[in-house]
Parts: C-alpha cells; sequence; structure tokens
C-alpha cells in the first residue's frame, strides 16, 4: 500500500486546533457595581499586607543587598558595594562559573530524559491497558513525598558497596559505579532522583493533555490512511505542543532551583563537584555568612525567573 | 489480490497487533518496577536491622515489627527534642500556616474571582511571587529573624510557609471560584441579600470542597518543606524533614540502627500519601499553578 504523504491529517488539525483556541474563552462576565469594586478591594487588603510583609518586602530587601558587602562574620554592618558582587562574580569567582555550568548539565540531563519518559508513559497509560489505572495512581506517590526523603531514600539505593541498585546490576554482570562519590557522576545521579520524582508529574499532566484532544483528526488521518507513527508525528504531537511546552517549563523552574536533594545526597560534593547555583547560593549565604554575595547569586537567579516567568504567562495565558 | 495473499497479510497484522500490545504490557510492568521499588525499598529499610541493611546480598523482603519499634524509638530518643515534639512541630507549623492562608486567601480569591479586583495582572502577580526561588526570600527572612528572634521559633517557619504557600492558594481558590456558576448568587443578590451574606451563606459553604482541598494542598507543602526548616530552625522548632539528615548512615555510628532514618520517614510519609489519594483529582492543579486543569 503506497503510504500517505507526510502531514496527511495535519492540516485537519490545525484547523481543529484554532477552533479550540478560539472557543476557549469562557469567563463569566458580569457587570460589577461600583459598591462590589469597593467590597473587592476591601476583601484582597489582608491578603495584600501578608503578600507585601513576608514576599515584597523580602524581596525587595534581598535585592537591595545584592549592591552591598556584609560579611556577619566579620562586619556588623553592610557597605556599599555597587556592582562589586557582580564583577566578582563572572570575572574572577570560578566556582560561581562551575555552578552555573553544573545547573545547566542538570537541566540538560533531567529535562530531555523526564521529558521524553513522561510523554512516553502518557501515551502508554493512555492505551487503555489492564493495570494502567493502578500504575496511575501510583505514579502520584513520588511527587506527594518530601524531597528530603527522597533524598535520604537515594543516598541508601545509590551506596555503592551496599546498594541494591548496584546489587541488581552485578547481577547482569556490569560494574557498579560509584553514584555519588564520582565527581563527573553525582549530577547524572541528582537528575535520575529528581526523573524519579517528577516525570509522574509530567505524565500527569501530558496525560490530561492527551485526554482533552479531539478524536477527530486522528481518527480523519486514520481513515486517509496515516499509520500510528504517522498519525502521533503529525496529529498527535503538533496538538499537544502547548501542553508539553508548559509541563517541560515547569520542570525547568523546579530543576533551576533544585536544592533539596543535593544537600543531602551529596552536600554539593565530592569537592564542588555537584553546587547548583541554589547550593553554592546557600553556602555563601548560609555557611560563609556572606550575605551580600549570597543575595547577588539570588538577584541572578531572580533575572532566570523573571524571564521563565514571562514564558509562562505567554503559554498558559488562556488557562489563566 | 488473490484470497489467499489476503489472509496471510491479515494473520501477520493481527500478529504484529498482538505483538503490539504485549510489548505494552512489557512496558507497564517495568515502568511500574521502576517507580514502586524505591517506595518499597523506604519500606523495607524500617524494618531492617543492621546485620540485614548491610548484607553483601541486600535483603529483599522481611517485615518484622520489633525491629521496626527498636529502629523508630531510637530515632525519636536520638533527636535534638523529644521526638513527638518534632512531630508535633511539623503539625502545628504545617497546619497554622495553611489556615491562615485559606481564611486570607479566600476572601482575596472571592474578589479576584467576583469583582475583578486589580484586573488580570494582579492575581499574576501575586502567583509570581510563588515563583522565585526559596533563596531568595530565605536569605532576607534569616537575616530578620535574626533581630526579631524568631529563628527556632514555630512562629518564624509559620511565617515562611504562609509566604511559601498564600499566593498559590489565593491563585487556586480565584480559579475555583471562577469555574463556579455566580446564578445562584446572583439569585441570592436579587432576593436582597447583601454581598457579605452572600459570601458568607452560599459561596463559601459551596466551596468548601475546594477550600478544604486547597488547604490539604498547602499543608502537603509545609509538611514536606526542607530549605526553610533547616535554615530558620535550630533545635526547638525543627520539623520532620529538617531532622532527617541526622540519620543518614555517614552521620550515623556504626552500632547504631540504620533503619532509624527510614522508621522516621516511613511515619511522614503515610499521612500524605493518604491526602494525596484523597486529593488526586487536586493535586495536578495545585502542582501546575493551575496552567493545566487536571
Amino acid at each position: 500500500m503506497e503510504s500517505p504523504p507526510p502531514g496527511a491529517g495535519g492540516g485537519a488539525a490545525t484547523i481543529v486546533l484554532r477552533r479550540l483556541r478560539r472557543s476557549s474563552k469562557t469567563a463569566t462576565e458580569i457587570p460589577v457595581s461600583a459598591r462590589g469594586r469597593r467590597l473587592g478591594w476591601r476583601l484582597v487588603t489582608p491578603a495584600l499586607i501578608v503578600l507585601t510583609l513576608v514576599n515584597a518586602v523580602p524581596i525587595i530587601f534581598g535585592t537591595v543587598l545584592a549592591f552591598y558587602n556584609w560579611d556577619l562574620i566579620n562586619q556588623p554592618s553592610a557597605t556599599f558595594a555597587g556592582l562589586n558582587n557582580f564583577v566578582q562574580l563572572f570575572t574572577t569567582d570560578t566556582e560561581f562559573q562551575q555552578a552555573g555550568v553544573q545547573t545547566l548539565k542538570l537541566m540538560g540531563i533531567a529535562l530531555p530524559l523526564e521529558g521524553l519518559l513522561g510523554l512516553g508513559i502518557a501515551l502508554l497509560l493512555d492505551q487503555g491497558l489492564f493495570g494502567s489505572r493502578a500504575v496511575g495512581t501510583l505514579l502520584l506517590v513520588p511527587m506527594t513525598i518530601s524531597s528530603a526523603i527522597v533524598g535520604f531514600l537515594f543516598s541508601n539505593l545509590f551506596d555503592q558497596s551496599l546498594g541494591p541498585i548496584n546489587y541488581l546490576l552485578s547481577v547482569v554482570g556490569l560494574p557498579g559505579p560509584a553514584w555519588l562519590s564520582s565527581p563527573s557522576l553525582a549530577i547524572v545521579s541528582i537528575a535520575l532522583v529528581d526523573a524519579w520524582q517528577w516525570t509522574p508529574f509530567l505524565v500527569l499532566i501530558f496525560l490530561a493533555g492527551l485526554r482533552s484532544l479531539p478524536t477527530e483528526p486522528g481518527e480523519a488521518a486514520h481513515a486517509d490512511g496515516a499509520n500510528a507513527w504517522q498519525r502521533f508525528r503529525h496529529v498527535t504531537l503538533p496538538l499537544l505542543a502547548p501542553v508539553l511546552a508548559l509541563g517541560l517549563l515547569l520542570r525547568a523552574m523546579d530543576i533551576f532551583k533544585t536544592f533539596d536533594i543535593i544537600y543531602i545526597l551529596t552536600y554539593g560534593g565530592p569537592g564542588t563537584s555537584s553546587e547548583t547555583l541554589s547550593f553554592y547560593g546557600y553556602k555563601t549565604g548560609f555557611l560563609l555568612f556572606e550575605l551580600g554575595y549570597g543575595s547577588a547569586i539570588s538577584f541572578i537567579m531572580v533575572q532566570v525567573f523573571i524571564l521563565f516567568t514571562v514564558v509562562f504567562y505567554q503559554l498558559a495565558k488562556q488557562e489563566l | 489480490m488473490s484470497t489467499i495473499h489476503y489472509s496471510q497479510g491479515f494473520t501477520t497484522r493481527r500478529f504484529r497487533h498482538l505483538l503490539g500490545r504485549a510489548s505494552m504490557y512489557v512496558a507497564l510492568v517495568l515502568v511500574a518496577i521502576v517507580f514502586f521499588f524505591p517506595l518499597y525499598w523506604l519500606f523495607l529499610g524500617a524494618f531492617k536491622t543492621n546485620i540485614q541493611q548491610q548484607a553483601l546480598h541486600p535483603v529483599f523482603a522481611t517485615f518484622n515489627l520489633q525491629t521496626f519499634s527498636t529502629n523508630l524509638n531510637f530515632a525519636l530518643q536520638n533527636m535534638p527534642i523529644p521526638g513527638y515534639q518534632v512531630f508535633l512541630n511539623s503539625l502545628v507549623i504545617a497546619g497554622v500556616s495553611s489556615i491562615i492562608c485559606i481564611i486570607i486567601g479566600s476572601l482575596a480569591a472571592f474578589a479576584f474571582a467576583r469583582f475583578r479586583t486589580g484586573g488580570k495582572n494582579l492575581p499574576f502577580f501575586i502567583l509570581s511571587l510563588r515563583i522565585a526561588p526559596p533563596l531568595t526570600v530565605g536569605l532576607p527572612f534569616f537575616i530578620v529573624f535574626r533581630d526579631l528572634n524568631l529563628i527556632d521559633t514555630q512562629l518564624g517557619l509559620i511565617l515562611a510557609y504562609v509566604s511559601m504557600n498564600m499566593p498559590l492558594v489565593v491563585w487556586l481558590l480565584r480559579s475555583f471560584f471562577r469555574d463556579s456558576d455566580p446564578a445562584i448568587e446572583e439569585a441570592a443578590l436579587i432576593d436582597g441579600a447583601n454581598y457579605l451574606q452572600v459570601m458568607r451563606y452560599v459561596t463559601l459553604p459551596l466551596a468548601a470542597p475546594a477550600l478544604v482541598a486547597t488547604g490539604l494542598l498547602a499543608f502537603m507543602g509545609a509538611w514536606n518543606e526542607f530549605f526553610f526548616s533547616i535554615l530558620l530552625t535550630r533545635v526547638d522548632a525543627r520539623t520532620i524533614p529538617s531532622v532527617l539528615p541526622l540519620f543518614t548512615p555517614r552521620e550515623l555510628a556504626p552500632n547504631e540502627p540504620i533503619g532509624s532514618g527510614f522508621a522516621v520517614a516511613l511515619l511522614s510519609v503515610i499521612p500524605v500519601v493518604i491526602l494525596a489519594f484523597a486529593l488526586q483529582r487536586y493535586l495536578v492543579r495545585g502542582l501546575s499553578f493551575g496552567g493545566v486543569k487536571g
């Protein structure tokens, strides 16, 4: 049989997608009276006061501090430093630059791994196999456990000589690596743990996305003779793209600030080989008590997060 | 096309279909094993003696309540404060902080949903406060709390968790209020009730399940939180996650039970897992800031 040209059914899919997007806005718009407007502001006030005190003020304070020198051990008060902290970070501080590289490496490993596994498992659970509901429920558990506990658990699972993972590897004749104490492998192990805990999150998001897709474009492509792979590649994937992007973005934001698992699994080690920006910021701020310098690191991280937030807003606009 | 040819094609297709189904089941079982095994290992560890923990051929099945209680007792007696106090801290801090979030947050969320107070931008600005890395809030908290003597107090950690959860609670409740039908409220308004009465007698009772679910999500977040807890507490206000590093194998003396950390971990996991199953419907929504409706 002649295989249909690539893109068969893709046209139909795009049209449906566009129509879906147009009709997704169904906000309940009731006119608001002047009294309602006043009452609205009164109801919001307590929350705004609390958020100002415990969120906004600390963030502003931290931002200001980034431009000061404040070594809590040697200096009773802060002195203005201008851009010195930032100059030092980007020119002479190799540990900071290494932490930046490690953070990117962690994202580079964990994000594709979680994305591919997440999509694969979501498609698998969508086949209506016996037992897939039970597996779906089981997948809820990892992400509801404290990351402190997950770190604790995996420090045992990854143990080089006594851990079950290396034991199972030795049973099939593979040498068990030093998961946590090898400088090159430590960051990979952290990525694997993150994937264990958070791939299920992507599975659930992608699954919700798959189930909300219209069935007509797939059926039309089927009638046109597209095989399963072609239907996936040219119908499902484009339709699912917004959900994929949103899920991966949420993971990227979280992986970027990974701290707990590193603290317990490797404490940034061996040496400084698994230090990420979060961990290095914690170290300078709370172990070395260089408050200004630590704030400068967190300031840089916030700039990245502002970028993430802008993208998130664009992606999730229809839902918000 | 001859009949024979057709029937051959039919059997190969059927065979390939079966093969596909079979490999899918293999994949499903693999997925189940990979995600279940570490959980099983956590459970198992709490029931192991040190000899079993350090066996060259790892022990893959054991269940001994006596060992469990030995492990747990060691942990409870070797915490910086009495063990029950740590659990109590977790309960009080997570509980009080989520109740504050729900009470204050629901008022704001109602206004955002019904009166469109602050338009679209104020609610999103509030959400974006949540997205900031914890370090950004943690450092200033640490500095201010030192001056206010709030380090190592329950109140200090409660404030930190209000800061962590309030944006999310406001955001989620706003979306729940927005999805609910305003027709009943309008009927009450026409009958002469004022907005506050409508909220008190109509909206909030109808939203009770969403309020409880959101509150429990906030509770789970605070119960599991680690970073603020190690940062802002020392001894008296420690919560479960922040005492756990004391019981990693490298911190324990050779004769002390390795299972002690497992026992504490298991005990703290059980309530959140039960909550998670109860909240299945809301979980994805909460974890994705409502960006994906589960």
